[in-house]
């Protein structure tokens, strides 16, 4: 966090090289928020790299009460999400269809052992990926991005007790379902 | 399963258990098999999710924001203003009413020979009010910081034109 404040001042001094580290540095979570929401990588890059343009020329108003991340990825989650609504992109929900999970190899596993192979990863981002983009979004913040529930409500806007909520169901939805899918394939 | 043990199972895998509830879970994977087997699973699950990797962007993502950076640079200003503009206005004209006062004054004086000097035996300048050095010291001080403003003024827009 201390060193992103250094970045940041570096940056309000003129340096732009200095802006260059912080790209690097949250490029793939910025990326992957808007890809959580968008679901289309070509989307998702175009409005990450609006954040990062829009972030540089709004760093004089950071006012340091946040922790920078947090308040990247508010930007971004907002920018996403206004995208998502302009181009009328689709959002999807785990509750609006039935989530078909790819299982392969899965006949003589448990769901106990299922959840060990490797394979899991690979369904868990494809049920994240079906997910509706603020819960999709909620999961990667907490996880991916490692936000607190507090920085979670105050980058979706959304009340501590709603994203505690929604965190909930969403984990226990994702249990269900592979528990669900390795069962079938029993 | 009930609603209040998932609840337990997550809160006990985020490490939010009070001690009590900590207990609880502990005895119910001892004594209940099915608890058990729906605990591994969720513990998996949340490895799963702790080991996720974020989505990479295309190599050229980086170059591509720095390259649009020198067209938005502006200077931010962040140097604090150490007086409110409508002071240093205010300040600035009444400097400028006493230089000009001081100069009506030196051009109006009617008073005694003794402030008139020749120039080459043609011309002759009247001091006037000017032998006052009270006047005189304020004309000085006046005429200094009218030249301090213009010089500002001038290297601003010099150097910050862009």
């Amino acid at each position: 966090m201390e060193e992103d404040l250094v970045l940041v001042h570096r940056v309000l001094r003129g340096e732009q090289h200095a802006f260059r580290h912080l790209v690097e540095k949250y490029q793939n979570y910025v990326f992957t928020i808007a890809m959580r929401v968008l679901n289309s990588r070509e989307e998702a890059e175009e409005v990450a790299q609006d954040v990062f343009l829009k972030v540089y020329k709004m760093l004089g108003s950071y006012r340091q009460e946040s922790k920078f991340s947090s308040w990247l990825y508010a930007i971004t989650y907002r920018t996403a999400i206004d995208n998502a609504r302009k181009k009328k992109l689709p959002l999807q929900s785990i509750e609006s269809g039935s989530v078909a999970l790819q299982t392969p190899d899965l006949h003589s596993k448990s769901p106990v052992e299922l959840t060990q192979d490797n394979d899991l990863r690979h369904q868990v981002q494809a049920v994240i990926k079906r997910l509706k983009p603020s819960d999709a979004s909620i999961i990667t913040l907490y996880y991916l991005n490692e936000q607190s529930v507090q920085e979670i409500a105050e980058i979706t806007g959304l009340s501590l007790t709603n994203v505690k909520t929604k965190l909930h169901r969403l984990r226990e939805q994702l249990r269900q379902e592979l528990s669900a899918s390795a069962l079938d394939h029993q | 399963m009930e609603k209040d043990i998932s609840i337990l199972i997550w809160k006990y895998l985020d490490g939010e258990c009070t001690p009590g509830e900590k207990a609880r879970v502990e005895q119910l994977l001892l004594e209940d098999p099915s608890f058990a087997e729906e605990m591994s699973l969720a513990q998996n699950l949340q490895a799963t999710l702790q080991q996720l990797e974020p989505e990479e962007p295309s190599m050229r993502f980086t170059a591509r924001i720095t390259e649009q950076l020198p067209a938005l640079y502006r200077p931010i200003h962040t140097q604090a203003e150490l007086l409110p503009k409508f002071l240093v206005r205010l300040f600035g004209g009444a400097v400028g009413t006493v230089a000009i006062l001081s100069l009506g004054l030196f051009f109006a004086s009617n008073q005694s020979i003794q402030g008139k000097f020749n120039i080459m035996g043609k011309y002759t300048l009247d001091l006037g009010v000017f032998s006052n050095p009270l006047v005189f010291t304020a004309f000085l001080i006046s005429l200094g910081l009218l030249s301090y403003f213009l010089m500002d003024f001038t290297l601003k827009k010099w150097f910050l034109k862009k």
